[in-house]
């Protein structure tokens, strides 16, 4: 009896397409929120800014939480890949409600961290998803399919 | 987590291997037109309480089906694929039948599955068993210590493309030993040279199955069954093998 790749049996479970999407998801939000910031998008109102970053940090950090112990073993990177999206997500989340007037190089230190986290937790996942075997680019001749 | 096996254990896992094999000749000598899928899974029934064996699939009840199986057999008949759920319905002439079984002996599991064809064959349904069969061959072929899982995909997606199928790789094979499902998960496409590095004691179901005219699957009523989305039939091949020093054993051989 085959086993699907997508669903959470009692062996470790694959991430499915929604929850890399959703991942993908909140981190751009957080992204665009932290650029925004800093351009001073928020400054007049920054509890929309707070809400969005909280939002994306959460559903980043949340749903790359529900990976945990990703087959074939849970590995270093894959626990690096999840540290690493829980600082960005905190970072930008920090750097987007900080007040800018007197700490404008804590703000943007935060984001940077934020960022550099962010990257490096999707690093993390793609070596990951390489490790398990999962092709990350279509192979030859494969034919383009939707929702897939 | 990923188990290896010692050397003694996988021998005494062979009997489990050994059981299936004889129950899936069995069963695939007993189809026939006019047969009904439920005396296929009573048959297969019997055959474990005579072995003293212990179905794995009876009281499964996964995140991907509806309940317990409540089956000891998957029966798969035409446009369904995956975990066909034995129903009322007798094979007519020209049905592809995929039959799918698992049991443990003494504690330990073996799963293996074999794709037919009741009555007067369609040489499209051939190409299609013949296909997956070659598939699980050429997976077995590089199912060696220090290749990699990525190999077996590959070679399974390379035999399916070269055959004129695409490949759908949301089920797959997996890990087996004490239980039915273990790690490590064992994709039906991939890239020949990536992903865990196959070790001497690790024992793996290989499964590749195919469709006709797609790779887009859907879920039966039943919430078991498996179906291609535009009706085309399918095929499904499995063995459990051993990887080794030397040669994969192949645990379930008919």
């Amino acid at each position: 009896m085959p086993v699907p790749t997508t669903s959470r049996p009692p062996a470790e479970p694959r991430p499915s397409r929604w929850q890399v999407n959703a991942t993908i998801a909140g981190a751009v939000v957080a992204l665009l929120v932290l650029v925004a910031d800093l351009g001073g998008a928020f400054d007049d109102n920054r509890t929309v800014g707070v809400v969005l970053a909280i939002g994306g940090a959460a559903v980043a950090a949340g749903t790359v939480y529900s990976f945990w112990g990703a087959p074939p073993v849970r590995t270093v990177r894959m626990h690096a890949a999840l540290l690493a999206v829980m600082v960005g997500g905190f970072s930008i989340t920090a750097a987007a409600t900080a007040e800018g007037a007197d700490g404008v190089f804590a703000v943007r230190t935060m984001a940077y961290v934020g960022v550099a986290a962010l990257v490096i937790a999707a690093v993390g996942l793609l070596a990951q998803a390489r490790a398990a075997g999962l092709p990350t680019t279509p192979a030859p001749g494969t034919p383009r399919r939707k929702n897939r | 987590m990923i188990e290896l096996l010692t050397p003694r254990q996988i021998d005494e896992m062979r009997p489990a291997g050994e059981f299936v094999g004889q129950v899936l000749t069995k069963l695939v000598e007993v189809a026939d037109v006019g047969v009904n899928l439920l005396e296929l899974d009573a048959l297969a029934h019997e055959m474990i309480k005579e072995r003293g064996a212990e179905s794995c699939y009876i009281d499964y009840a996964p995140s991907f089906g509806r309940g317990p199986f409540g089956k000891v057999l998957c029966t798969s008949v035409n446009d369904a694929v995956l975990h066909g759920l034995p129903h009322d319905y007798t094979l007519a002439d020209g049905d592809l039948l995929s039959l799918d079984f698992a049991v443990s002996v003494d504690g330990w599991v073996c799963d293996s599955a074999v794709s037919t064809v009741v009555g007067t064959p369609d040489p499209a349904d051939l190409a299609l068993i013949s296909t997956t069969e070659e598939a699980l061959a050429a997976a077995i072929e590089v199912a060696r210590a220090g290749n990699k899982l990525g190999d077996i995909g590959a070679a399974i997606g390379g035999v399916a493309r070269a055959a004129g199928y695409s490949v759908n790789t949301q089920f797959g094979g997996h890990g087996v030993g004490r239980t039915m499902h273990g790690e490590p998960h064992v994709p039906n496409d991939g890239r020949a040279g990536r992903g865990f590095k196959l070790r001497p004691g690790l024992v793996i179901a290989i499964e590749p199955w195919l469709l006709a005219t797609t790779d887009e699957i859907k879920m039966a009523d039943d919430g078991w069954t498996i179906l291609s989305t535009d009706g085309s039939r399918g095929a499904h091949s499995e063995h459990t093998i051993a990887i080794t020093h030397g040669d994969p054993i192949v645990m379930t051989a008919r």
